[in-house]
């Protein structure tokens, strides 16, 4: 089994108080400024083309199981229901892993009743279609074509695939978004999306979007964690430059944080 | 104790019970559960979300050996804590779910296709290669199973898979899943070009500079860079930069590698921030409060 380092234990240590502090400090009241992320702001958009036209939208929440990415996504997709049964708008989401599927048919069901809108669900647009990667790529592209949706949702993480679905989305001429955390993927999403969320902006969605104080601290917190990472590094590099890799201050330092 | 009567391996009539028990036992507890107060039922979700992650978080945080005898003489270093040993079993709780979750799975597909093939809609035909897909790969993959089942040798699995069902098995299989995933792979191949066209058109600077880039990128990896525009630049002078796989990999190693690493560091900030949120049920304002 791995464990962590004494450098990793330290650094997540700090990485979770500073986040917690920031929670704590927005749940206070204190103010926080998030910048305009172009990508999320054309969620709404996009669930307003879909309005207009009178078709579909279609959401995928990726190829992951059940872990952090795709319950990220599964929150973004709550946000797109709420805001297409607020328009009377379906949305068909497919899924790949089968322990997703109910998830996902609860978080959709759910942002319909919030919405006050129960009736509007329908089980059936919630569709697991296959646990292989290209099948499941087929089974998206047949429903793109099949139920002409005018509006493509691609949150989560993406393997080969992601290319096939943003290309069919350009082919019927959907407005496409796109978020995922798989850097390999992000150049195939930039070019065949119309927009595109980046990275770390993926994990920056809910907090956009529904600008809950909680989350607006912990993306803040986040924030200021990469800050302080990057101070270590600068340090790192600086006394590693000055002193030299060999010296007796980095040997020590390396040996009792665990580093390489 | 119990986590090892629970692992422990049973044959025959004993794991057929066992089974049996541990389903109507899940099936009694699901339904009292179910009976549960939506308060109650938060609370519950909230202890095990936080009690799951504490023990990921404890073992992969406390250092090797703690809680642990010594090791023995002729031993190598421990190498696991007290909880390492459990990780496993945990995760078979994972590999349920999913279980369990794959009959959800094949009972939606099952109900998306049978409305459109029952009443003809359009498109029923792609339901009927469905049930014909689903029914004929089930019935041949259990047969299959079942004749391997009584297999000791290699000549006996040698024959299982040259038998008929074997054949037919493998023609499903190896002769069109295969090749039907191949196909949608291959679709690759067209949409890049597509991809690469739009991506590539001179509309700015950005679009150029990354044309630029990607062109220097591409002949340093094939041979009519490598060998012909700059194969005659010798090695070891100050002007060696300029053949092509040189230019190449200080792109890819360089700044490329920068934005991949800044990118990833953000990634697992967020990660970090949203598993704190998920494992402390932060994550529960505008979207997880009101149902629960």
């Amino acid at each position: 089994m791995q464990h962590a380092s004494l450098t990793i234990a330290i650094l997540e240590a700090l990485a979770a108080f500073i986040i917690l502090y920031k929670i704590l400090s927005a749940k206070r009241g204190r103010e926080l400024f998030i910048r305009r992320i172009p990508g999320l702001a054309a969620i709404d958009e996009a669930i307003g083309r879909a309005t207009e036209m009178g078709r579909p939208i279609l959401f995928s929440p990726g190829l992951a199981g059940l872990d952090v990415t795709t319950l990220q996504a599964l929150s973004i997709a709550a946000y797109v229901a709420r805001m297409a049964a607020r328009y009377n708008t379906r949305v068909i989401v497919p899924v790949m892993d089968p322990a997703v599927y109910p998830v996902a048919e609860e978080v959709i069901r759910e942002a319909y009743a919030a919405e006050g809108r129960p009736e509007l669900f329908n089980p059936d647009d919630i569709r697991f279609l296959s646990d292989r990667q290209f099948a499941y790529a087929s089974g998206v592209v047949g429903i793109m074509n099949r139920e002409k949706v005018a509006a493509n949702f691609f949150f989560g993480y993406f393997y080969a695939e992601s290319l096939i679905l943003g290309e069919a989305g350009t082919q019927i001429g959907a407005i496409q978004v796109a978020g995922t955390p798989a850097t390999t993927q992000l150049p195939f999403f930039i070019v065949s999306c119309d927009y595109t969320i980046l990275a770390e902006e993926f994990y920056a969605a809910t907090a956009y979007l529904s600008r809950e104080p909680i989350l607006l601290g912990s993306l803040v917190g986040q924030d200021w964690s990469k800050v302080a990472l990057a101070v270590f590094i600068v340090v790192g590099v600086l006394l590693s430059t000055l002193l030299g890799p060999q010296s007796p201050v980095i040997t020590a330092l390396t040996a009792q944080l665990g580093g390489g | 104790m119990f986590l090892s009567f629970l692992t422990a391996p049973r044959h025959g009539t004993q794991l057929f019970l066992f089974v049996l028990g541990a389903v109507l036992v899940f099936a009694a507890v699901m339904a009292a559960l179910h009976t549960l107060p939506p308060r109650a039922k938060r609370w519950l979700i909230v202890a095990c979300t936080f009690v799951a992650g504490l023990f990921y978080l404890l073992e992969f945080m406390l250092p090797p050996g703690t809680l642990m005898p010594p090791p023995g003489p002729g031993e190598g270093p421990v190498t696991d804590n007290f909880l390492s040993r459990y990780v496993e079993p945990v995760g078979y709780v994972t590999q349920i779910i999913a279980a369990v979750a794959i009959g959800l799975g094949v009972i939606n597909l099952a109900r998306v296709n049978s409305a459109p093939l029952l009443r003809f809609r359009p498109g029923w035909q792609n339901s009927l290669a469905f049930f014909t897909g689903l029914i004929v790969m089930l019935v041949v993959g259990l047969w299959r199973w079942k004749l391997l089942l009584n297999v000791t040798t290699v000549a006996q699995e040698k024959a299982v898979n040259e038998s008929t069902i074997g054949s037919l098995y493998r023609f499903l299989f190896d002769g069109l899943y295969s090749n039907l995933g191949g196909t949608v792979f291959a679709l690759l191949a067209f949409y890049i070009v597509s991809a690469s066209y739009r991506a590539f058109r001179l509309r700015s600077a950005e679009a150029t500079l990354m044309m630029i880039t990607a062109f220097i990128v591409m002949l340093g990896n094939v041979p009519v860079g490598t060998a012909y525009l700059t194969g005659w630049i010798p090695d070891g002078h100050w002007y060696s930069f300029l053949k092509v796989e040189h230019m190449s990999d200080w792109i890819m190693n360089t700044p490329n590698m920068a934005a991949q690493r800044a990118l990833i560091f953000g990634i697992m900030m967020g990660v970090i921030a949203v598993s704190l949120r998920i494992w402390l049920s932060l994550e529960r304002g505008r979207f997880f409060e009101q149902e629960l």
